[in-house]
């Protein structure tokens, strides 16, 4: 009898565990189900990592092939026009430093924008080189007419507005792809070049030759981005990636709560980001106000 | 969790985050390759390309905006920017460019490269300045070492290294058309076509220059023949290849003839000797990176030079005959006399008692041996060389550069009047260097080359420099190195005999040697040099000025070799002691303009009070001020003076040039060029040698360019 009753209540208790169990497993699996997938188009896998680190409430995963993904981030224009490619029916996220050169495909999709305002670069253009006068800045020849003409009065706004600070903005208006040639003839004009934020002018493949031949005239380039930085652009103005992600994920938090991405977002928190090998090699002196202020 | 507290949650973690990663996105994460560009800023001090606050040498560097300003049509007056360096003329188509001077006779202890190709020519140890298959519009900048730096270059890099380095042919223009036309009959054409195409870059470039060079004898007072005219032109491809390696072919060729004004003052030419100098080569170099810490350079080219020189002369068969070279090769002395005057030599009592002289002077009285003739003979040469490099860049750590290489090269010469026929040599060696900074500070860099030379044996040239950086843009420099320049050729095996033809075939029975004739004894020395420098060097970006200072030390053990078939001199060694200063300061008041200034104190302990060729040219104080200015509108202008003193012995030598410039743009892609250069002697003293002389101090020419 006694063992009997034992026998029954051993086994409520294991069914009592068994309940507990399968409970814990459907709360966590309902809510694994619950998290929101993004998928990562183009990201270094070190930002996927730090993305999963830094939010973990929201499932990022790069490239993913399933179709349960709720959202696109892609990490620049390749990987967006693969998207569109590949047909994706979600709302996409690009990151990109300008829409100035292209347009969002989509209603439903956006952009945060990380490209340096031209007028910053100019400024730290100066900075880097405080005797130069004559900054070229490199624009593309070539866009339509409306687009040039906006071009055109973009730069003649910002050459009046840095006349005051004793620089004189020169455009230099060079047809993609640009040419050593082009450059060489360019840099007898000014004391140092500032490069716009142009994917079609400024990109992996022009890198190397815009840079050699800039150094060849000993002419410092501000960089478009972080990544002719790294490739031997003495600046740039940069958006520095505590500050992208945390903005990343505040438009991801929103569109959770909305359904909306909202509109394309510049992000307006800058610094400076030198090279100090290339600035020595050109002869320039970084001082230590900007050192300072480009330390992260 | 509403938006905004979710991000200050997340701005919390990645502030504490953020201290252990990079401060923004880098390369790879947008699409870039993460490798930087190989900044060109020097690369000739140690095969790496190196700021000039890191080499381990002082360095020169006269950029293509500067050689624009200073409108110059030939690559010497270019040279006279660089403190330390004497230029002159020898003539009209030689040039004398010797840093620190000490050569008397061409280039023989300064090496000079072209993109890193040796010229100078292995026979006879000289760099034809002039007859170079390159024009001034082909070059890109040069760069000199100044101190010994044969610890990279090997044997020859004794007091410097000129390295001329080419324009890039993506950056020239697709279409050049370029004439001058001055005093001195200066008539000179340029012309160069770029193009894409055959899977590369492409640039052909080609070149007239003449002018009548020296016009009187200065020392005379008669005119002076000394006219040139060199054609020539210049090619380079290049292609890219995997991994963003660049392969580079190039070939070159020039033809100069000069008119020989050194041997204006003999009368036995029946007509002024002309010589005809052809220079050609091809070259390949392939630079390609192997992967993160291996960079291979490799590089190979084949040099040919040949010099015909023919002599018209009119001379009686007795200086060439069997009797007076039998009296040559038992009394020098006695067959010289002979043929300076011959009466008196006869009259003396050697007639008593040398046989020898006797059968010679018995021969007055034969008119088949004292009636003159016409003959010709030549001073003609050819030389080859062959040349393949390889090396390794080497980056073990951050901190660590290395390069290791060999070079080997084949030389070879023929001449019947200098060496008798046909003479080689081989050259094999091994290089490295390694550039280690040891700190923030603190910056090392040791070099050696090992090197293996058929006529001269073995020899080691080390170098170690140790730079401290004082501040970002200023650095301390203590350099110790040691230098060898190998017996040229000539040098080791000089057998000099002049063959005499008479033009009248019927009467080649009266065909002979030239009794006089010279044969080296084959122990010409390796000239050493051991050289302590001490420098700085500082850009003071407020200024903004650039100072350049180098004290040196140089112990030297020179040779005083004169290859002359009436005067050969293969010495032993010589002790010389040479200590000075060099100053080179430029100030940028803009992009657009230059403030240079530029002194060079020397001073030699000499084995003798007495001058030699090793110190005819050494001046004492010599120096250049030049103001450069290239406007941004087109315009350009340069101002500049130089001067040297004691230049054999006493002459002094000074120049003012000017030159003013203006690009026009006639279309979108079509520019004109307009120039005119003016140079202008202040004082009348002879030019380096007593006999060069102008006719006027003042030579200007003008120029007109096309550019599409």
């Amino acid at each position: 009898m006694i063992a009997r009753s034992r026998e029954r209540g051993s086994r409520s208790w294991q069914r009592c565990v068994a309940f507990t169990c399968a409970m814990v497993v459907c709360f966590f699996s309902v809510n694994t189900h619950a998290m929101t997938r993004v998928g990562l188009w183009g990201a270094p896998s070190a930002v996927v990592q730090q993305l999963r680190s830094t939010q973990p409430q929201i499932d990022w995963q790069a490239e993913p092939l399933g179709a349960d993904t709720q959202l696109h981030i892609a990490w620049h224009a390749d990987a967006y026009d693969r998207l569109l490619t590949a047909e994706k029916r979600e709302p996409i996220l690009l990151l990109i430093s300008s829409l100035t050169q292209r347009n969002l495909a989509r209603a439903h999709d956006s952009a945060l924008l990380w490209g340096p305002p031209l007028l910053q670069q100019v400024r730290l253009a100066r900075r880097v080189m405080p005797l130069a006068k004559r900054v070229g800045v490199i624009a593309r020849q070539g866009l339509d007419r409306e687009a040039q003409l906006s071009q055109a009065r973009h730069l003649e706004t910002l050459a009046a507005g840095v006349r005051s600070e004793g620089i004189t903005l020169v455009p230099l208006l060079l047809t993609p792809p640009i040419s050593a040639r082009a450059l060489a003839e360019a840099s007898e004009q000014v004391d140092i070049f500032v490069a716009t934020n142009d994917e079609v002018l400024f990109n992996r493949d022009t890198a190397k030759l815009i840079l050699l031949t800039a150094y060849r005239h000993q002419k410092a380039l501000i960089g478009p981005s972080p990544a002719f930085v790294s490739a031997g652009a003495v600046a740039t103005m940069a958006v520095p990636k505590l500050a992208l992600i945390a903005e990343l994920i505040a438009r991801v938090e929103r569109w959770q709560k909305t359904g909306r991405l909202g509109e394309p977002l510049t992000v307006d928190q800058f610094q400076p980001l030198l090279n100090p090998q290339v600035a020595r090699s050109l002869g320039l002196y970084l001082t230590p106000d900007l050192l300072r202020e480009a330390q992260p | 969790m509403n938006a905004d507290s979710a991000s200050g949650w997340i701005k919390v973690y990645l502030a504490t985050w953020v201290s252990c990663s990079s401060l923004s996105l880098s390369a790879d994460e947008l699409g870039f390759d993460g490798n930087q560009v190989a900044i060109p800023t020097v690369i000739s001090a140690a095969r790496l390309t190196q700021s000039v606050l890191d080499t381990p040498a002082s360095i020169t560097v006269i950029d293509r905006a500067m050689i624009r300003a200073l409108g110059t049509r030939e690559l010497p007056d270019i040279l006279r920017l660089v403190p330390g360096m004497v230029v002159g003329r020898e003539s009209g188509s030689e040039a004398f460019v010797g840093y620190h001077g000490t050569s008397a006779d061409g280039a023989r202890r300064m090496q000079v490269l072209v993109d890193g190709r040796s010229i100078y020519e292995a026979a006879l140890a000289r760099v034809d300045w002039i007859g170079l298959p390159l024009d001034v519009e082909d070059i890109e900048r040069i760069e000199v070492v100044r101190g010994p730096n044969s610890a990279t270059y090997g044997a020859n890099s004794f007091f410097a290294v000129v390295n001329i380095i080419t324009r890039n042919v993506q950056e020239v223009p697709n279409a050049e058309l370029l004439v001058r036309a001055g005093d001195d009959h200066i008539r000179d054409g340029f012309a160069r076509l770029s193009l894409h195409g055959l899977g590369g870059d492409w640039a052909w470039s080609v070149f007239h220059r003449e002018d009548t060079g020296f016009d009187i004898n200065a020392r005379k007072k008669t005119p002076f023949k000394d006219d040139k005219v060199v054609d020539g032109g210049y090619g380079k491809g290049q292609y890219t290849t995997v991994n963003d390696g660049l392969l580079t072919l190039s070939a070159g060729f020039s033809r100069m003839v000069a008119e020989q004004a050194r041997r204006n003052d003999t009368s036995i030419y029946r007509e002024l000797p002309v010589a005809t100098l052809e220079t050609g080569y091809v070259g390949v170099h392939w630079d390609q990176p192997l992967n993160s810490q291996h960079r291979l350079n490799l590089k190979a080219n084949i040099n040919t030079l040949s010099r015909d020189e023919p002599w018209y002369v009119r001379i009686p068969y007795l200086v060439v005959s069997p009797e007076l070279t039998a009296l040559f090769a038992q009394d020098k002395s006695l067959a010289n006399r002979f043929a300076d005057d011959p009466v008196m030599t006869c009259a003396s009592p050697d007639f008593v008692t040398n046989a020898r002289l006797r059968a010679v002077c018995l021969r007055l009285a034969d008119r088949n041996y004292t009636d003159l003739r016409n003959y010709t003979t030549n001073q003609d040469y050819r030389e080859q060389r062959v040349e393949v490099e390889v090396s390794d860049l080497w980056l073990p750590l951050p901190s660590l550069r290395v390069v290791l290489g060999a070079n080997l090269s084949q030389s070879q010469a023929s001449s019947v009047n200098f060496l008798n026929g046909d003479a080689e040599n081989r050259v094999s060696s091994g290089f490295g260097h390694a550039e280690w900074r040891l700190s923030d500070q603190w910056l090392l860099n040791v070099g050696a080359a090992a090197e293996r030379d058929d006529q001269s044996g073995e020899n080691f040239s080390p170098r170690v420099a140790l730079s401290w950086q004082l501040k970002p843009n200023q650095v301390l420099r203590a350099i110790h190195s040691r230098a060898v320049r190998t017996p040229d050729i000539a040098e080791s095996q000089f057998d000099a005999h002049y063959y005499a033809t008479t033009d009248d075939r019927s009467q080649r029975a009266y065909d002979g040697v030239f009794f006089q004739s010279a044969k080296a004894d084959g122990n010409a020395k390796t000239e050493r040099i051991r050289s302590n420098e001490l420098s700085y060097f500082a850009q003071y970006q407020s200024l903004p000025i650039s100072l350049d200072v180098r004290l040196f030390r140089d112990e030297l053990d020179l040779t005083r070799n004169q290859l002359e078939i009436d005067d050969l001199i293969i010495s032993g060694y010589e002790y010389y002691l040479m200590r000075g200063a060099e100053v080179s300061t430029e100030w940028r008041p803009s992009s657009f303009q230059r403030v240079q200034l530029n002194y060079a104190y020397l001073r030699v302990n000499r084995p003798s009070d007495r001058g030699n060729e090793n110190t005819d040219f050494v001046p004492t104080h010599s120096g250049s001020a030049i103001w450069a200015w290239y406007d941004p509108n087109g315009w350009r202008g340069s101002l500049a003076y130089g001067f040297y003193n004691n230049l054999n012995k006493d002459l002094f030598f000074d120049r003012l040039d000017a030159h003013v410039g203006h690009v026009l743009r006639v279309s979108e892609k079509q520019t004109l060029d307009l120039g005119l250069t003016a140079q202008v002697r202040l004082t009348r003293d002879a030019e380096l040698r007593r006999d060069n002389g102008v006719d006027s101090p003042q030579r200007i020419w003008a120029s007109v360019g096309w550019r599409y």
